[in-house]
């Protein structure tokens, strides 16, 4: 049971942070990242595998749309939890830079795929 | 004296010519389907029948009976199940991945991961009704190519069998139907479904425009409908009347021989029976074998299409089951899109069968 443990992984980060806050707040901040990390890590090795599954079974170039998707997942994943931490930590300036910048990224992830649907309608259209 | 020998022998001569006739004409007319059909016979019917020199007779016709259809159903059921489950395997993990994005709460991040959710999920879906448009396409193509040599056949084989009424009339009327449904599939289908695929594709973003879409599916498939329903009522009234023309005007030919050519007109009425009974049974097992080949031909792609329609409609319920709402909404629509192509494509091949139908049981007029 990987969820209970992970529960119990998070409680336990929680009272600790309660308590460095009082003790020691500017550290707060950084036990916070490296517990995102461990969930963020966790939640992908769990949802891979299931991923990987469905992908074997998907022909080669229809698999490629697999891995817009991922990666599409994993930058939002990556951007949401850097620009929580910085909003956390009280640095909404810079939470809000981090978002503009996998906004940035996601934009040029789409770039080839409406690129790809505006030559299928030019084709469509001819 | 001898001029009434001479005029004996010639009528003994006839006569016998007469009597050997009906095997020479099956022969000849087994050898004319065989060349104007040879292109068209797909190869595992020429194969079950024993070859195709034994396609048009009747062992050949009786070793294409229900089971072997049931046989080839069975076959392209096996051979479609396993690319279809692929593509579900696919629209699924999509599906999974959409869900997962869904839950991120950033306000910013989100609507540029369902962008890219929705591109990905649009043109997988466009590759994979695009193949599936293609194969309804060759196939109509196919089938009204098969029936325009169908229709050269039959035209030999209802003037043969003195259904000459009937070969002027049934086959201008099939040719009629065979030009029409090869422009509807021509100019229609494909740009049709595509159309409607756009449509679905932009009502992903604004779900205002679903209700054009529907609009459009139902307008064309009550138009083709009608149509199909106009053709074949004209082509069976067409059919039957002219049958009965036909069976009148050989009864007075018959009546006139017999009673007005002394000996002879009598020996040539039942020639004539004779001919006509076996170019009848000739016509049944054309009949019999062309709809086999429409049908052995048609099922694979009906098939393909309702089990790719049956992977659409389940992911798209998988996504509404997420919350999903615009991948359920998109999914959905192209389920319909497959519902228009099944339909278009069940409206040719019922057309062709129809006809098909109406040419085995038609009645010799002899």
């Amino acid at each position: 049971m990987d969820l209970v443990k992970y529960a119990g992984i998070a409680l336990t980060v929680l009272s600790f942070l309660l308590l460095i806050k009082q003790i020691k707040p500017e550290i707060a901040p950084l036990v916070s990242l490296s517990a995102s990390v461990i969930f963020m890590t966790a939640a992908a090795a769990n949802l891979l595998p299931t991923v990987e599954f469905l992908a074997g079974y998907a022909d080669g170039a229809m698999g490629d749309y697999y891995s817009y998707l991922l990666k599409a997942l994993g930058i939002g994943m990556i951007v949401q939890t850097a620009a929580d931490i910085c909003t956390d930590a009280g640095e909404g300036a810079l939470a809000s830079k981090i978002e503009l910048l996998g906004r940035a990224e996601l934009l040029l992830l789409a770039l080839p795929l409406l690129k790809e649907l505006l030559t299928t309608a030019e084709g469509m259209i001819k | 004296m001898t001029r009434c020998k001479m005029k004996a022998c010639i009528c003994v001569i006839l006569m016998i010519t007469l009597l050997l006739f009906p095997v020479q004409a099956e022969e000849n007319f087994e050898e004319q389907i065989r060349n104007s059909l040879s292109d068209l016979v797909p190869a595992e019917v020429a194969e079950a029948a024993g070859g195709m020199e034994a396609l048009f007779t009747e062992e050949g016709a009786e070793q294409l009976g229900v089971g072997f259809i049931l046989r080839m159903a069975g076959q392209a059921l096996g051979k479609a199940i396993r690319p279809v489950l692929s593509h579900f395997a696919m629209l699924f993990g999509m599906v999974l991945i959409v869900g997962a994005a869904g839950l991120m709460k950033s306000s910013s991040i989100e609507p540029l991961i369902s962008l890219i959710c929705t591109l990905t999920v649009a043109l997988a879906s466009y590759n994979l009704i695009y193949d599936h448009i293609s194969v309804s396409a060759a196939l109509i193509e196919y089938l009204t190519g098969f029936m325009t040599a169908m229709h050269g056949v039959m035209g030999l084989l209802w003037s043969v069998s003195g259904n000459a009424v009937s070969a002027a009339v049934t086959g201008s009327s099939m040719l009629l139907s065979l030009t029409v449904l090869e422009n509807i599939a021509k100019f229609m289908l494909s740009p049709l479904l595509m159309l409607c695929f756009a449509l679905s594709l932009v009502s992903t973003v604004s779900g205002e425009l679903r209700g054009i879409t529907a609009f459009i599916r139902t307008t064309f498939s009550t138009i083709l409908g009608f149509i199909m329903m106009l053709l074949m009522t004209v082509i069976g009234s067409q059919n039957a009347i002219a049958q009965s023309a036909d069976s009148n005007l050989m009864r007075t030919i018959r009546f006139a021989a017999g009673t007005f050519i002394p000996v002879i007109g009598g020996a040539v009425s039942e020639a004539a029976r004779t001919i006509a009974g076996g170019v009848g049974m000739l016509k049944s097992i054309t009949g019999t074998v062309g709809v086999v080949i429409l049908l052995v031909v048609t099922l694979p792609v009906i098939i393909s299409l309702f089990l790719e329609r049956a992977a659409f409609h389940l992911a798209a319920e998988s996504a509404k089951l997420m919350g999903i709402d615009s991948a359920s909404g998109f999914l959905g629509e192209i389920k319909n899109l497959f519902d228009l192509a099944i339909g278009l494509v069940c409206a040719f091949c019922m057309m062709f069968i129809f006809s098909m139908i109406l040419f085995a049981k038609s009645s010799t007029a002899v």
